[in-house]
């Protein structure tokens, strides 16, 4: 470096310290346009809030109106407090059928995704080395093309296998639906585990399944939850899929159940409204519950790999 | 003490018969479960929906080989060149919507301020909701009677709008319920991409620039580019499957097949034309082009790939 550079240097680098003027305009500025910064940001988010939200609430101040005030005005909160809807959807036989067939159909999908996913995420992580590459690549090739994309041949073939009851084609399918998912999310997490781990368990004289079961399922109890938490999450919500294998009205679950009240009550939108409301209570309190883990989660798990 | 001994020795001088089989054993047992299901349901109706495809089948009469036949006559359908025109655009229109957006709110979410939790907690609302209800929501929402989309234009000066009755309108209305829908999921996913890049990294740029537009741009969005691709191939896997849904439920693919995507078209001619044939080659079509489509999108995603 010449002197003439170096000189030149040391006067850029110095020169807005001299002026004291300059440094606190520059200084006063920097602060006004983080102001406006923070004031954009908050606006964006007010209006995303809004939204998200207000389609929501609105629901809720409909479902306590009667349908003569909802007809007069649509937009406005409820004259009073009332819960005469949502316990006229309660009292109804249909839906508390189509409530138990939810529950059924994902109280048993969920624990059969889980577990088999857990074994064999394990196996594909520790077990399998590079012939387990072949495996992973199916489970995800499901991610890429969903089992919904292929309903009316998967139709087909759960005829072709007799399989007759709707809520058994439901849990078959809907441990289909989530198996990618939760088979990548736990080979993950068990990645993570040291590998040293199940050597010195295995030295010890454990067997390959006693490593599994004493020392890795108690490690992933937090991955095991959050896949059951999100699969409840999805199943609760699947509706397609029921559509196309419900081809009787036997096993109608909740989200499909829901279209054919609204077909009935379609004058009645206050009725459906509390109907909505109520069959989105169970993921929306789990939401609550695992918030954060949650989205992160949901995303996690397809970022990875 | 001798069988642990046993096995360490085992393993690299002879190796015993009864060790190896035994971890063979336990590695396939473990996965038979998760394969026996995928198998039986997943990959068989893959292979059933490609064989079926060259056949023509009613349910009722034998089943019949036609070769190509069913290919050759959607090809010529205006009606399925539409079907995947609206495909095509519903997932592009969704694209361009949700990637810019979820950025944006990303950016906006990210920081430590107080408020921000909450917002992130309320921007993933409606990802938990039931799709029917949403669908069912909506389109009380368009309700061209009464409905609040109407009341807002109304406020607006603007005459009502026949939301889900106007084939240029309709599909515009179910995009903007699809975004809704599933936006806050691709907001969490920018977002946790975010707060994984370093501070220092771009504390390091801000010396180098004032703008933090261009510290944005140049520093930022690179590292971006998985979590980016990882959204555009959700969005287009769940394009496929989440606005089927919703066409069923809000319009069942009219007006006039302006919102008839495909996976509805198969759906309608499996069940209304029972032509399972026809259906299958339908859900064939639609496997290759959500395989190109993200295939596409993986590739353009991992070219010029940044590493710190």
């Amino acid at each position: 470096m010449t002197t003439a550079q170096r000189e030149t240097a040391a006067a850029s680098a110095t020169a807005p310290m001299w002026d004291e003027r300059t440094e606190a305009a520059s200084h006063r500025r920097r602060r006004a346009i983080k102001l406006l910064r923070e004031t954009a940001r908050y606006l964006i988010l007010a209006i995303a809030t809004i939204a998200a939200l207000y389609p929501v609430l609105w629901m809720l101040a409909v479902a306590m109106k009667t349908q003569p005030e909802y007809a007069q005005d649509p937009m406005g909160l409820p004259s009073h407090i009332n819960f005469d809807n949502f316990s006229a959807v309660l009292s109804n036989p249909d839906v508390l059928q189509y409530f138990r067939n939810s529950v059924i159909v994902v109280g048993a999908a969920v624990p059969i995704v889980t577990f088999t996913a857990v074994l064999a995420g394990y196996a594909l992580a520790r077990l399998w080395g590079r012939g387990g590459m072949v495996i992973l690549f199916i489970f995800l090739f499901s991610e890429l093309v969903p089992i919904s994309i292929v309903a009316i041949p998967l139709l087909l073939t759960i005829k072709q296998l007799g399989i007759n009851s709707g809520i058994l084609r439901l849990i078959c399918v809907y441990s289909v639906l989530m198996m990618g998912f939760a088979v990548l999310l736990s080979r993950a997490f068990f990645r993570s585990i040291p590998e040293e781990l199940r050597e010195a368990a295995r030295l010890d004289g454990c067997s390959e399944f006693g490593v599994f079961r004493r020392i890795m399922v108690p490690l992933a109890r937090s991955p095991i939850t959050l896949i059951a938490v999100i699969s409840f999450i999805v199943l609760w919500n699947e509706l397609f899929l029921a559509v196309v294998l419900l081809d009787s009205a036997a096993g109608r679950t909740l989200p499909l159940g829901l279209t054919e009240f609204k077909g009935r009550y379609a004058t009645n939108w206050p009725t459906v409204s509390a109907a909505l409301l109520l069959s989105a209570l169970p993921t929306l309190i789990l939401y609550g519950a695992f918030q954060g883990r949650i989205a992160n989660q949901f995303s996690r798990s397809t970022t990875r790999e | 003490m001798n069988r642990v001994l046993d096995t360490h020795d085992g393993a690299r001088a002879r190796r015993p018969l009864r060790r190896p089989r035994a971890a063979t054993v336990t590695k396939i047992a473990m996965v038979a479960p998760a394969m026996t299901l995928f198998l039986v349901f997943y990959v068989a109706s893959i292979v059933a929906g490609i064989v079926l495809s060259f056949y023509h089948w009613d349910g009722l009469d034998p089943i019949r080989f036609v070769g190509f036949e069913n290919y050759r006559v959607l090809f010529s359908d205006p009606v399925f060149v539409t079907n995947v025109k609206v495909t095509l655009v519903v997932v592009g229109a969704c694209l361009v919507c949700i990637l810019p957006l979820a950025l944006l709110l990303a950016v906006c979410l990210s920081g430590p301020g107080r408020l921000l939790p909450l917002f992130r907690w309320i921007v993933f609302v409606p990802v938990v909701l039931p799709l029917a209800a949403v669908a069912l929501l909506w389109a009380e929402i368009f309700n061209p009677v009464g409905g609040l989309a109407n009341q807002l234009v109304g406020k607006l000066g603007i005459s009502p709008v026949a939301w889900l009755g106007d084939q240029r309108v309709t599909v515009w209305a179910l995009v903007l319920v699809s975004i809704w829908s599933i936006l806050g999921l691709h907001v969490v996913i920018q977002l946790s991409a975010l707060s994984a890049i370093p501070t220092e990294l771009k504390e390091a740029a801000r010396l180098e620039t004032p703008s933090v537009w261009r510290v944005f741009r140049h520093v930022v969005l690179p590292l971006m580019r998985d979590s980016l691709t990882v959204s555009a191939a959700l969005i287009i896997t769940g394009t496929f499957v989440g606005f089927t849904s919703l066409a069923f439920v809000m319009t069942r693919g009219g007006p006039v097949h302006s919102t008839e995507v495909l996976g509805l078209r198969a759906y309608l001619e499996g069940f209304a034309s029972l032509n399972f044939g026809m259906a299958s080659a339908i859900t064939v079509i639609t496997m290759l082009l959500t395989i190109v489509l993200v295939g596409v999108t993986l590739f353009i995603g991992s070219r010029r790939r940044i590493e710190y």
